[in-house]
């Protein structure tokens, strides 16, 4: 199972860099429209030309970043372990692995109105440690993903190799003749 | 005092070369990193496409521009 932010996360987002795409367009307007007399000749249309274009290139060189960063947060969960990949910048990635029959207590919550309606919040996983190991942020339907979760976890626990039994500090089980 | 304005164009040249530096960056981080081989090349291809347009369109109207020419600042103050 590979979880990321619900869609609407990002759509948030993309409509503030929207509103920045049109920042040019409504100068643009009050130049031709409104009678405001700026960058005029052969000289301003070069500097208009150079400035709009500096703008537009960085603009979308910082949205696709933002798609970026956005993309790669990422939560895999498998049949043996979870996994937390962050990408905090450009410059920063952390990766944390957490063995599913370590896990103890999960909870999810969704908070607000929005995240109400589009069904996304957060899942807090446990251990026995005393701070919180994992937090599936804003991820789409979290009530579902604890579930699943769950019967993984429970599953795991059934199914225990010797070498994670050890791990715990459990005693392994000796065959008897 | 004039200043050439070929000097803005020198800047905007320099803006391109840290756009190229900021774009190899963030395409490393997305080819390295991504998950989806299909949805890599498809956005990356778009970045890249939609950058080119951007160029294109900013060289069609630069390389209109009289770039000889000088802009010219009246320093002296007027006499009251």
């Amino acid at each position: 199972m590979i979880l990321r932010r619900h869609w609407f996360v990002f759509l948030k987002f993309f409509v503030v860099y929207i509103i920045f795409a049109l920042v040019p367009v409504v100068l643009y307007i009050l130049k031709k429209y409104a009678g405001v007399d700026f960058f005029s000749g052969e000289t301003g249309n070069a500097l208009t030309v150079i400035i709009v274009s500096s703008y537009y290139l960085f603009w979308w060189l910082l949205a696709f970043r933002q798609l970026v960063d956005y993309w790669l947060d990422v939560w895999v969960v498998t049949d043996q372990r979870v996994v937390n990949v962050r990408q905090k910048g450009l410059f920063f990635r952390t990766i944390s692995e957490l063995k599913l029959f370590r896990i103890q207590d999960i909870t999810a919550d969704v908070r607000g109105l929005l995240p109400t309606i589009l069904h996304y919040g957060n899942v807090h996983i446990q251990t026995a440690a005393s701070r919180e190991r994992f937090i599936f942020e804003q991820i789409p339907h979290p009530y579902e993903v604890t579930r699943k979760i769950m019967h993984l976890v429970e599953w795991r626990k059934q199914h225990l190799s010797k070498a994670d039994m050890a791990s715990m500090g459990e005693a392994v089980p000796r065959k008897t003749r | 005092m004039s200043i050439p304005i070929i000097i803005f164009l020198y800047i905007y040249l320099l803006a391109i070369a840290v756009f190229i530096l900021g774009s190899i960056f963030v395409l490393y981080h997305i080819f390295r990193f991504g998950f989806s081989r299909k949805l890599v090349g498809v956005s990356s291809g778009l970045f890249i496409a939609v950058s080119i347009l951007i160029l294109l369109l900013s060289a069609y109207f630069l390389f209109q521009v009289d770039w000889s020419k000088t802009i010219d600042f009246d320093l002296t103050p007027g006499i009251f």
